[in-house]
C-alpha cells in the first residue's frame, strides 16, 4: 500500500462517495432517469476509482472501473432499468464490505476479481438478487459518521482534563466557604467570592464549549435509513415510506457511532 | 534535487491533494497552493505568477485539464512554471493533446509516489521530460 499514512482520509472520502452513490440511486429509483445526477454518480465513482488505484487497491479500483462502465453505459443509452439500480445498490453493498475490511487490515486489500460486470452481475457470487439485503442491512447501520478533523482521543482527552476541573471548582468553593469567615478585610473576602463565581462559570464554559466540538447533528444517523428502508421495501415487497424529523439536533459523536 | 519554491496542484479530489503534498514536501519547504478544478485554477494563476511547477488532473469537473490549457493559450497567459499533466488508462488522446498544448510531462494514474518524484525532479531539474508513448505520436 503507499501512502499508509493518508488511510483515514482515504476511508473517510470513500465511505463520502458511497453515500452519496445511495443517496443518488434512491433518487433515480423515485424519480427516474436523470442524466444530471448520473453524471454526478459518474464524478465520485472517477474519484472514488482513482484514488483506490493511488492507495494500491487495484481490485478495488477495477471493480469500481466496472460499475463505472455499467452506469456510463446507462447514460449512452439513456435509461437506468431497474435491475441496473438493483445491481448498482448491490454494487454500492460490495464496496462498502470491502472498505470495511480494508479498515481491518489495510496491508490485506480483499479481491473482487469475479465480481465485476463481466458475468452481467456486480454484487458478489451467490449474493444476487434480493437474498443478500438482510445480510447486507446489519454492517449498513454500523457505518461511521463524518470524522471530525482532530484526533477524537485529543478532544476526550480535552474532556477528561476538563472535569478534573470541575471536581476541583468544587473543592475549592468549599475550601473557599471556609476561608472567606477568616478574611477580615470585606473587600478582599468580596473578591475573593467573586473570583472563585467567575472560575466556575469559566470552567462550566470551557466543559461545554468541548462537549460541544463533540457534537454531530443526528442526522448522520438517519442518512442510513432510507437506504435500509429501500432494501426492507424490496426484500418483503411492502411499501414503506419514511419520514425524519429533527435531523439537526445534535449530539456527542460517540452517542452516534453507538447508534 | 532542484528547489522547487510555488506548486500549484490542480485536482477534484481532496485526498490526491494530500498524497502530492506528501511527495512535495520530499523537496523541501516548498508553497503549496490547491486547486479543485481548472476554472479555480485560472483565477489563481490571475492572481499569483510565480509558480515552479503546476501538477494538473485531466479529468475534473467544471474545467478539466485539457480545457484549462487551452484557456489559458486563449488568453495568452503564459505560465513560466512547466506542466506535469495526471493522465489516467484510457486518456491517451488527452494526454497527447496536453503534450501538444505544453506540459512537460506527464503519469498515468495509479502510480507510486516514488515515480512521482522522479518525473517532478526530471521536469524541474531541466533533464528531458518524459516523451509521449511512440503510439500517441500519430494521432493528430
Amino acid at each position: 500500500m503507499d501512502y499508509p499514512e493518508l488511510i483515514r482520509d482515504y476511508l473517510d472520502d470513500a465511505g463520502g462517495h458511497l453515500d452519496m452513490l445511495d443517496a443518488s440511486l434512491l433518487s433515480l429509483e423515485r424519480s427516474g432517469y436523470n442524466a444530471d445526477i448520473i453524471r454526478n454518480m459518474l464524478g465520485s465513482l472517477h474519484t472514488l476509482k482513482g484514488n483506490s488505484g493511488m492507495m494500491g487497491f487495484e481490485s478495488l479500483q477495477r471493480y469500481v472501473h466496472t460499475v463505472e462502465e455499467s452506469l456510463k453505459e446507462a447514460l449512452d443509452k439513456g435509461t437506468a432499468s431497474d435491475d441496473l439500480i438493483d445491481r448498482l445498490f448491490g454494487a454500492v453493498n460490495v464496496t462498502r464490505k470491502a472498505l470495511q475490511e480494508i479498515e481491518k487490515n489495510p496491508t490485506a486489500p480483499p479481491d473482487l476479481t469475479g465480481k465485476g460486470s463481466a458475468a452481467g452481475g456486480l454484487a458478489p457470487d451467490g449474493q444476487s438478487g434480493q437474498g443478500r439485503q438482510e445480510n447486507e442491512l446489519s454492517w449498513r447501520l454500523r457505518g461511521k459518521t463524518e470524522t471530525i478533523k482532530v484526533d477524537f482521543t485529543r478532544l476526550d482527552d480535552l474532556l477528561n482534563l476538563a472535569g478534573e476541573l470541575v471536581i476541583l471548582r468544587t473543592r475549592l468553593n468549599r475550601i473557599g466557604e471556609r476561608t472567606r469567615a477568616e478574611i477580615a478585610t470585606k473587600s478582599l473576602r468580596n473578591e475573593f467570592k467573586e473570583s472563585l463565581e467567575l472560575m466556575g462559570k469559566t470552567i462550566a464554559g470551557l466543559q461545554e464549549g468541548i462537549m460541544r466540538v463533540r457534537m454531530l447533528p443526528e442526522g448522520h444517523v438517519f442518512r442510513k435509513f432510507p437506504r435500509m428502508a429501500r432494501d426492507l421495501s424490496k426484500a418483503l415487497r411492502k411499501e414503506v415510506r419514511l419520514v425524519c424529523e429533527g435531523e439537526e439536533t445534535e449530539v456527542d459523536k460517540t452517542v452516534i457511532d453507538a447508534l | 534535487m532542484p528547489a522547487l519554491g510555488k506548486v500549484l496542484i490542480v485536482d477534484d479530489s481532496k485526498l490526491i491533494h494530500q498524497m502530492y503534498r506528501l511527495v512535495l514536501m520530499r523537496f523541501g519547504g516548498c508553497r503549496i497552493v490547491d486547486a479543485m478544478n481548472g476554472l479555480e485554477a485560472l483565477e489563481i494563476l490571475a492572481r499569483e505568477k510565480d509558480f515552479d511547477l503546476i501538477l494538473l488532473d485531466i479529468n475534473m469537473p467544471i474545467m478539466n485539464g485539457i480545457q484549462f490549457m487551452e484557456k489559458m493559450r486563449e488568453n495568452g497567459m503564459r505560465s513560466h512554471a512547466p506542466i506535469i499533466v495526471i493522465s489516467t488508462e484510457g486518456g491517451e488522446e488527452d494526454t497527447v493533446r496536453a503534450m501538444r498544448l505544453g506540459a512537460r510531462g506527464y503519469i498515468v494514474k495509479p502510480f507510486k509516489s516514488e515515480s512521482l518524484y522522479d518525473l517532478i525532479e526530471k521536469v524541474v531539474g531541466g533533464k528531458s521530460p518524459a516523451a509521449a508513448p511512440e503510439e500517441m505520436h500519430n494521432i493528430s
